[in-house]
């Protein structure tokens, strides 16, 4: 059955690869492979369509979800930092602030398997085996208190699964229940009871992000304003960037590449969701890095670092240009053992461009 | 892409089509792209972005810094049912409201500017604006869409958007009651 729909799926998508560029003669292209329909086509559905054969336990579900998943999620799934939570939740959907998880809000098991499988550990997907997949969304079951930790879930078994929420959803019903009652004739004069008032601001939530001098993130420039015009604020402004200025050049002395260092805060997005640094940074998932060039690794106040870590640095491992090229070139193999989860960066001018910038960041 | 639809759906890069006789019920479809309800349940599928309106200028990136006299209130508008029919701007934090100018053609489900040309005297005001489309639906205050839909409601906030405009023109994003 599910071959047979495979089958049917698996020429869809190769006459629409195919079919343009064969039939006007371009010249691009060509018929996808079998075996690459089958790697592509990984989607499973919540009758069961799409799994493959295999199967995991709880066991082992815990054991793999340690080595590649507990980072950010952590050891029983309850999330780490910002990491999102896998487990608990039961019963919180009327709160203020519920917890969504899969054993409280997902409707369907398939997609556990579907997005463990297609889409995790987040920057390296598709490094989980099916069966590896299996034990995790068994060990996932688990932690949700819904199966024991004797059980094993396979692609026969699958379907007798009933995740708690599946009756929690119905289609969208906005157009009877909403549009009625905000298509009344719009108010246009006194149409408030009293006068208005502030009861909120963003500004105290802290979630507007902000530019260096403190205004809202992409506030336009002050052009049409002079001096003669505004004494106010701006004169003020002007010496304060000045002085910013020559303090950053007198961090970075002599070796200040401007355009090397803002190439740097560039390839730094990619560590951003990891490590702060600047004014205020605070450990998360990975120590803050003010300072980070020059120092002795696994030092950073108030971080849990991982043993390996804290041995290199206890040893006198400092991060120099060299040390740091070769931890962020290949973070695994660098230092066995050690848990920032991240692939590394292939390109050496990345590495030196963001070691610039670390460096230019000062402690 | 997908006009008047949320913008999860407009995927950038196809890499397959494959078509199914059932939905898929994929994470974005069911642990995100859901809307949760003050009762527990969510509802699904919940695709059409229903009339908005913000103001661009004056906003928090865009203070005035011209000082009191003219000034030109602008901003856009959009519906996922249509046409925008109508935008109202209010200065008094929607006590009184005036109509304001629809910029260009007015197409279905495409952002559409409008403009309000007023004087300002200097003193702090509360602006907002509030689209009507051409189904007659009147973008609400979030808190008659909290009414509605509860506090954990995330996905489709189409609630009219205040401006707290300082006598010093610069802009704060706040809520009112
Ligand atoms: C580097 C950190 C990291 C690692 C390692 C990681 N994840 Fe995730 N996980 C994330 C992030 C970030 C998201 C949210 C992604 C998004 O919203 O696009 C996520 C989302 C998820 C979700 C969906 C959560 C929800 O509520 O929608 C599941 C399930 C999940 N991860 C399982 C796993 C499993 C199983 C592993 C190990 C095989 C794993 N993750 C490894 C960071 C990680
Ligand atoms: C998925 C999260 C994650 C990402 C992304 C990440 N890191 Fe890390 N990083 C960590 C964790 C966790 C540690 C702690 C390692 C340990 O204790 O074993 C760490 C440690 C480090 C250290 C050593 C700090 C010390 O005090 O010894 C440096 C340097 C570092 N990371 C730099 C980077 C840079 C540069 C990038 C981006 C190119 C990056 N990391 C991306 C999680 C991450």
């Amino acid at each position: 059955m599910s071959r047979s729909r495979n089958l049917a799926l698996a020429s869809a998508v190769l006459s629409v690869l195919a079919a343009p560029a064969f039939a006007e003669g371009l010249g691009l292209g060509r018929p996808a492979l079998p075996e690459e329909i089958v790697a592509w086509d990984v989607a499973v559905l919540p009758d069961g369509t799409g799994l493959p054969e295999g199967s995991g336990d709880v066991l082992t579900g815990e054991e793999v979800f340690a080595e590649k998943c507990a980072v950010c999620h952590g050891e029983f799934a309850e999330g780490l930092d910002s990491w999102p939570v896998l487990a608990g939740g039961a019963g919180s959907l009327t709160d203020r602030r519920p917890v969504k998880t899969i054993g409280s809000y997902w409707p369907y098991l398939s997609t556990v398997f579907d997005y463990v499988h297609r889409s995790m550990p987040f920057g390296q997907a598709q490094t989980v085996t099916v069966d590896e997949t299996y034990a995790i969304t068994a060990f996932l079951l688990y932690s949700n208190g819904l199966v024991e930790d004797d059980f094993t879930l396979s692609k026969e078994n699958f379907t007798e699964i009933t995740l708690p929420n599946v009756d929690g959803f119905y289609p969208d019903d906005r157009a009877e229940t909403e549009y009625p009652m905000f298509s009344t004739a719009p108010c246009m004069a006194d149409c408030l009871d009293a006068p208005p008032q502030v009861t909120k601001r963003a500004i105290e939530l802290n979630v507007t992000p902000e530019d260096p001098d403190g205004k809202p993130a992409g506030t336009l420039p002050p052009i049409m304003l002079t001096a003669a015009e505004a004494p106010g604020a701006p004169v003020a402004e002007a010496p304060a960037e000045e002085g910013a200025a020559e303090n950053a050049a007198d961090a970075e002395g002599s070796q200040a590449n401007p355009a090397l260092i803002a190439a740097g805060e560039k390839v730094f997005r990619k560590c951003a969701a990891c490590h702060k640094v600047g004014e205020g940074a605070r450990n998360i998932t990975g120590p803050m890095l003010n300072g980070i060039v020059g120092r002795v690794a696994g030092t950073v106040d108030g971080y849990k670092y991982s043993k390996p870590m804290a041995e290199a640095g206890a040893g006198g491992m400092v991060w120099d240009a060299a040390e740091l090229a070769a931890y962020l070139a290949d973070p695994k193999g660098f230092l066995p053992g050690n848990k920032m989860s991240f692939v590394g960066l292939k390109s050496a001018e990345d590495r030196t461009a963001v070691i610039a910038y670390l460096g230019a960041l000062g402690g | 892409m997908v006009p008047g639809f949320e913008g999860n759906m407009w995927v950038k890069w196809v890499r397959r089509i494959a078509v199914y006789d059932q939905a898929v019920e994929g994470r974005e479809e069911t642990s995100k792209y859901t809307d949760l309800m003050p009762d527990g349940r969510a509802r699904k599928w919940t695709w059409v972005m229903d009339a908005k309106s913000v103001i661009t200028s004056p906003s928090p990136q865009a203070p005035i810094r011209h000082g009191a006299g003219p000034l030109v209130i602008t901003g856009l508008a959009w519906s996922g049912n249509g046409k925008i029919a109508q935008v109202d701007v209010s200065v008094d934090g929607g006590n009184t409201w005036a109509e304001a100018r629809l910029s260009g053609d007015v197409k279905p489900k495409a952002l559409t500017r409008f403009h309000f040309d007023m004087t300002w005297d200097g003193q702090e005001m509360l602006i907002l604006s509030r689209a009507v489309d051409e189904t007659g639906y009147v973008q609400p205050t979030k808190d008659a869409l909290r009414a509605v839909r509860g506090v954990n409601n995330v996905y489709h906030n189409n609630a009219m958007q205040v401006w707290w405009v300082r006598a010093d023109g610069e802009v704060e994003n706040v809520e009112i009651a």
